[in-house]
């Protein structure tokens, strides 16, 4: 794994997308950082942080989108099965190339309080917290945009479609509000949801029965709810969508809590998107 | 060309390989079948590698000699059948067998943003080459394969023949026991090619070699043993020499003789075992007055003698007599024209996002 993890941090910076990407990052938190912090004479960090999230739309899509596809395309990914590693560990070497790189300019953000602090009272507890949450929701995003990457050979269609997903669970919040917290609605919702997650698990399994068993999961105990106690639905599925999406998570860091669930939420989207690029690089191998 | 031949496998780096001289059973394939959808790519194909033998496997093309070769090192997975390595099973036990195995596939596996020495390098290191080692490997690969000289530059920007290269130097990196190479020639020019060879033969001599090829002329050359895949299923497995031996016991014979047509065929039916006479329209010879002739023998006998004497007797001068070998090349076609397609030929590829 360290061979790969290596190999994958030099290939980052021997091309322009390792720096390109830190400079970006800094560059816009940085505005941030002087638009609110500076400028706007306010010692919250963790409010820059929360309006700095939205680069991460951008940025991380176009980092990931050569991890896995860029392989695939040279043809050097049946090479790498052809080393003695596990598959895990040629996908956790690349994850952790990735997440190497979005930590170098997320420790430098973590120096600005200590800056800030010379010039005014700063909160270290929540700042620190809000550092920790942000760097948890790149971590949460890239391990998205790797899985992504490993779905196709092109590299520009794993940066779009990384863009257009990583915009969908930003604008979440804002989709959840528009929903009706009637109990139709959120039975609609959840059998949406259930057709989603089939969709998904037929791309990754190319098992049409699998498939339509995962999404009947899903749909039928909500119809049945639905049926019998249908208050239970109520404002249910709007609840829930925030749920699913890691900057729902990281806001909740920056109000001010430190929220062992947010972080677990982070983590465990991080844990299943790794798994389900592990899943998708094995079944190739099964094709 | 910095081609170093005087680097010797058995010292350096590769000293502490032993050798084994007696025969060992190395790769056993069984009633291995790799189905893509409706389309059966590989047919219950079975055969054994036994060590010291440089092994070629020949095939058309879609013969599925590419994906028996992917799933003895591991990248695809059977849809039935074993693959056992060293008494290990590729999947119950892949990361011992792909220890074992170096190999090369068609289209080498390289980084374009990496130079030789450093894919090299992370080649060893991905392999478990131990760090003290790992150095010295890597520059004893880069001599026996000539790639000193362009080892810091971006493979990208290597010609066609450098890439193969290196993509054969990362085959021998970590010691492996078995080496498969697929196609290593191509696009080299002659001079490389027969060093390749070469190199193959030698490496021949302390691991066990498999080669992949279209270019009969190669396999003869290099291979002692030969297995001929055609339309996913075995056709032959044999040594070269016992090939030709059971697939045509008679040899005709080309024969450039001066005298007239008539005169000389009846000459010639009339000698015991020449069965038949025909103008050879291929020969290249102008002697004037001369003619070309192929003569069919069906029995086993060498009847270059009696054609001799026979056409002394009619005062027929013998310009150029040729026993016709049995090329590797013929026996190939004989054998792969006649199997029947297990499937309509086409690979079904998967429907890729593009």
């Amino acid at each position: 794994m360290l061979a790969i993890y290596k190999r994958e941090l030099k290939a980052y910076f021997h091309g322009i997308t390792g720096m390109l990407f830190i400079g970006i990052l800094l560059l816009f938190a940085g505005f941030m950082v002087f638009t609110n912090n500076l400028y706007g004479l306010s010692s919250s960090m963790a409010y820059t942080l929360y309006t700095s999230e939205i680069i991460l739309i951008l940025i991380v899509p176009v980092l990931c989108m050569r991890s896995m596809a860029e392989d695939r395309h040279n043809k050097t990914d049946m090479f790498l099965l052809t080393l003695p590693v596990k598959t895990s560990s040629i996908v956790i070497g690349k994850y952790l190339a990735l997440l190497t790189i979005y930590a170098i300019p997320v420790a430098l953000l973590a120096l600005y309080p200590l800056i800030l602090g010379l010039y005014g009272e700063i909160n270290y507890v929540t700042t620190y917290t809000s550092i920790l949450g942000f760097l948890l929701l790149g971590a949460a995003l890239i391990a998205l945009c790797q899985y992504l990457s490993a779905l196709t050979e092109s590299q520009v269609i794993a940066a779009v479609i990384g863009i257009a997903a990583t915009f969908a669970l930003f604008s979440l919040n804002t989709i959840a509000s528009f929903i009706p917290s009637s109990a139709l609605a959120s039975f609609i919702g959840f059998a949406v949801l259930g057709i989603i997650a089939g969709l998904i698990t037929y791309f990754t399994v190319r098992n049409l029965y699998v498939a339509l068993a995962v999404g009947l999961i899903i749909i039928v105990p909500f119809a049945l709810i639905f049926i019998f106690a249908s208050d239970m639905l109520k404002s249910l599925f709007p609840t829930v969508l925030t749920l699913v999406s890691p900057f729902t998570a990281f806001e909740t860091i920056t109000t001010g809590l430190f929220d062992i669930a947010a972080i677990g939420t982070l983590i465990s989207h991080t844990v299943f998107f790794v798994f389900l690029t592990n899943q998708s690089v094995d079944k190739r191998r099964w094709a | 060309m910095i081609y170093n031949n005087n680097v010797c496998l058995h010292g350096g780096a590769f000293a502490d390989q032993t050798f084994e001289t007696e025969d060992k059973l190395l790769i056993e394939v069984t009633n291995l079948t790799k189905r893509y959808g409706g389309c059966t790519a590989v047919d219950n194909v079975s055969f054994k590698i036994r060590n010291g033998r440089i092994y070629g496997l020949l095939g058309p093309n879609g013969a599925g000699k590419s994906t028996t070769m992917n799933i003895i090192t591991g990248c695809l997975a059977p849809t039935e059948g074993t693959v056992t390595v060293n008494g290990y099973d590729i999947l119950e036990n892949p990361l011992e067998v792909k220890r074992q195995i170096g190999y090369l596939p068609e289209i080498p596996p390289l980084f374009p943003d990496m130079t030789p020495y450093e894919y090299l390098t992370f080649v060893a290191e991905a392999k478990g080459v131990d760090s003290d080692s790992l150095l010295r490997q890597v520059s004893e690969v880069m001599v026996l394969t000539g790639i000193v000289g362009v080892r810091d530059r971006l493979i990208k920007n290597l010609s066609k023949g450098y890439k193969q290269r290196v993509g054969i130097a990362q085959t021998m990196l970590g010691n492996p026991d078995i080496v498969i190479l697929d196609e290593p020639t191509v696009g080299l020019d002659p001079k490389q090619i027969i060093e390749i060879r070469d190199l193959i033969r030698r490496l021949g001599e302390k691991k066990t070699v498999i080669v992949s090829s279209h270019i009969l002329a190669e396999i003869s050359a290099v291979c002692d043993h030969v297995i001929i895949i055609s339309n996913g299923r075995v056709v032959a497995d044999d040594d070269i020499s016992c090939l030709e031996a059971n697939v045509t016991p008679t040899r005709d014979i080309s024969i450039t003789v001066k005298g007239d047509m008539e005169g000389v065929r009846e000459a010639l039916l009339a000698i015991d075992g020449v069965s038949d006479v025909a103008y050879d329209s291929s020969s290249l010879d102008k002697t004037p007055g001369a003619v070309q002739l192929t003569v069919t023998v069906t029995s086993s006998e060498d009847l270059r003698d009696a054609i001799f004497f026979a056409m002394a007797e009619k005062k027929y001068a013998v310009i150029s007599m040729e026993q016709k070998e049995m090329s590797l090349e013929s026996i190939f076609l004989s054998l792969t024209d006649d199997t029947n397609p297990a499937t309509d030929g086409k690979k079904k590829k998967k429907k890729e996002v593009r």
